[in-house]
């Protein structure tokens, strides 16, 4: 983990309900696919974000305006700076020659360019299910660095790819196909449906969660993954389905 | 890892080793007890609870700094006295002696999580009389040294557990200490966090939400073996040394200036506590074996020789 100072190269409103945010560092950076940092929007809110892409001094995000912190985030203008903690989490690192599925919902795609990259370094091969309520909610693939994904689209109102949600999808390309690791991230219904329903053969399920992050590092323990005696700032955000499902099904949002 | 060599006693509960974490890393919920005790320490230390639960103050609450430390502003988030129980709870289902450190704004409020504390079998209770960064919660206590005496009078008078007291630095923290040994206290944690500041240069602004942040890690190491030092060599009490311990050698030192166990805290951070746990343990068995000492407290205070 460092500190680095962030210079905002590019703060836009991708989609209907997406900002993408981009920035230049001083130092390289490393990161693994679902890693996130701690970004502080200096004197409003420190939040926490999945790092969607980093290239050497590049780093990216893509968000969704939830609180005070991202909308504040949403509105800083190229050249202001952050202050973020980076790269916080375990992360995911599947192995070489691996097969991934990666069942994202909404702003779930936000890990997505980044385990595209990994994917193509160390040679897994990855697809990627997107699914949205409706097609003004997607951005393009080039704005998210994920030109020449395998990247499949579903719409829950049909107005683009399939019709039904990224769960739906995903269970239809896992019938034809084998995978090793499928990864679900996205809203917790959608994985605690993912954690009960998808076929569980052949492959091994994980979902990425969301909890409350405070500090990042391990300290103050507002991401304690009830019930297990687990950090998602330490141990995640990656965690297998057969750990968690209690976990999903204990909270209800 | 565990050594004959590296049991201790202190505040009379007999420990396998000499270390414990520090009040403040985790602590507040029954699952991170479970964490904290695959740490492999001798005894863990609750957050700080009061009476009534507190939200804590908004992030940033723990920043990195340049020098190594860090800083921090939680505010004394806990759930309140009723987490106490499960707390207990937990650490007894897993068989590892849990302290369950206490803050209050008044004697009443001490008194009040030190009775639940006892109430559900923690092994004894630390009593947080120098929180940096809280209004009203802590330091402004420790500070006066007749506050100190009758809070600490007013908890050991319902209790049959241990009570230590945990002191943080000021102009008058050895006449605190000693007002604290006098009250009826078993031990001393010395020392808390250093009230400290942090301002971000590009933007002018304050790193933390509260301004104001207690300075933990390697920076405050130096200033905890002098205040240990100092009150080992008014008292010779028991003490746990708390402050910026890392390494083996960071705890080898506290001890020599009169520490009988160790508190760490910022050296847990990050995935880390494990590791650091055990290699102080590794370094302190090695050390006290290359000095010729058959246990931890045949090297307390040795720095005290004249």
């Amino acid at each position: 983990m460092k500190l680095v100072e962030a210079e905002a190269l590019r703060i836009e409103k991708a989609s209907k309900t997406l900002w993408v945010a981009e920035f230049s560092v001083a130092e390289k950076l490393r990161g693994l696919p679902f890693e996130f940092a701690m970004i502080w929007v200096k004197g409003v809110d420190e939040i926490p974000l999945s790092i969607a892409w980093l290239d050497k001094q590049i780093v990216g995000f893509i968000f969704k305006i939830r609180g005070e912190g991202t909308r504040a985030l949403s509105s800083i203008k190229r050249g202001d700076r952050v202050l973020m903690k980076i790269p916080l989490g375990k992360g995911f690192a599947p192995p070489s020659g691996t097969k991934i599925l990666l069942v994202a919902g909404g702003v779930g795609i936000a890990p997505a360019p980044l385990l595209a990259k990994y994917c193509r370094e160390v040679g897994c091969t990855l697809t990627i299910v997107w699914g949205v309520k409706s097609s003004d909610e997607l951005c393009s693939p080039s704005s998210i660095w994920l030109d020449g994904v395998d990247l499949e689209v579903a719409t829950e109102d049909g107005s683009q790819g399939f019709r039904g949600t990224a769960l739906d999808l995903a269970m239809r390309i896992a019938r034809d196909g084998v995978f090793d690791y499928v990864v679900a991230v996205g809203p917790r219904a959608m994985l605690r449906a993912f954690c009960r329903e998808f076929p569980r053969d052949k492959c091994e399920k994980l979902v990425a969660l969301e909890t409350m992050v405070k500090c990042g590092m391990g300290m103050c323990g507002s991401c304690i993954v009830k019930p297990l005696p687990k950090l998602l700032c330490i141990d995640g955000p990656v965690f297998s389905c057969s750990e968690v499902m209690r976990h999903l099904e204990l909270s209800n949002s | 890892m565990s050594s004959p060599i590296l049991r201790v006693d202190v505040a009379s509960l007999i420990l396998t080793h000499p270390i414990m974490n520090a009040s403040g890393i985790l602590g507040s919920e029954p699952e991170h007890i479970d964490v904290m005790a695959s740490w492999g320490l001798a005894a863990i230390v609750s957050k700080t609870i009061t009476p009534e639960p507190r939200e804590g103050n908004a992030p940033p609450i723990i920043m990195p700094l340049r020098n190594g430390g860090f800083i921090n502003a939680v505010g004394l988030a806990n759930r309140g006295k009723k987490s106490v129980k499960e707390l207990c709870n937990r650490a007894k289902k897993l068989g590892i002696p849990l302290i369950i450190s206490i803050g209050g704004s008044s004697s009443k409020d001490f008194v009040d999580v030190a009775e639940e504390a006892e109430r559900c079998g923690a092994n004894a209770v630390e009593l947080n009389l120098s929180c940096p960064h809280t209004p009203g919660y802590g330091i402004e206590i420790g500070f006066d040294p007749s506050t100190v005496f009758r809070v600490v009078k007013d908890v050991v008078g319902v209790l049959t557990i241990p009570v230590i007291v945990k002191l943080g630095l000021s102009d008058r923290v050895v006449e605190s200490a000693g007002k604290a040994l006098e009250a009826g206290a078993k031990a001393l944690t010395l020392i808390n966090t250093i009230r400290a500041m942090a301002i971000d240069v590009h933007s002018a602004r304050p790193l933390l939400s509260n301004i104001f942040g207690g300075l933990s890690g390697p920076p405050i190491h130096p200033i905890a073996v002098r205040v240990v030092y100092e009150v080992y060599k008014e008292y010779q009490p028991d003490i746990i040394g708390c402050g910026g311990i890392t390494t083996w050698e960071d705890a080898a030192e506290i001890i020599l200036a009169g520490a009988k166990a160790v508190q760490i805290g910022s050296a847990l951070a990050l995935g880390r506590a494990r590791f650091v746990v055990q290699g102080v343990l590794r370094g302190l068995v090695r050390w006290l074996k290359e000095l010729g000492l058959r246990s931890v407290a045949e090297a307390v205070g040795l720095a005290h020789r004249r």
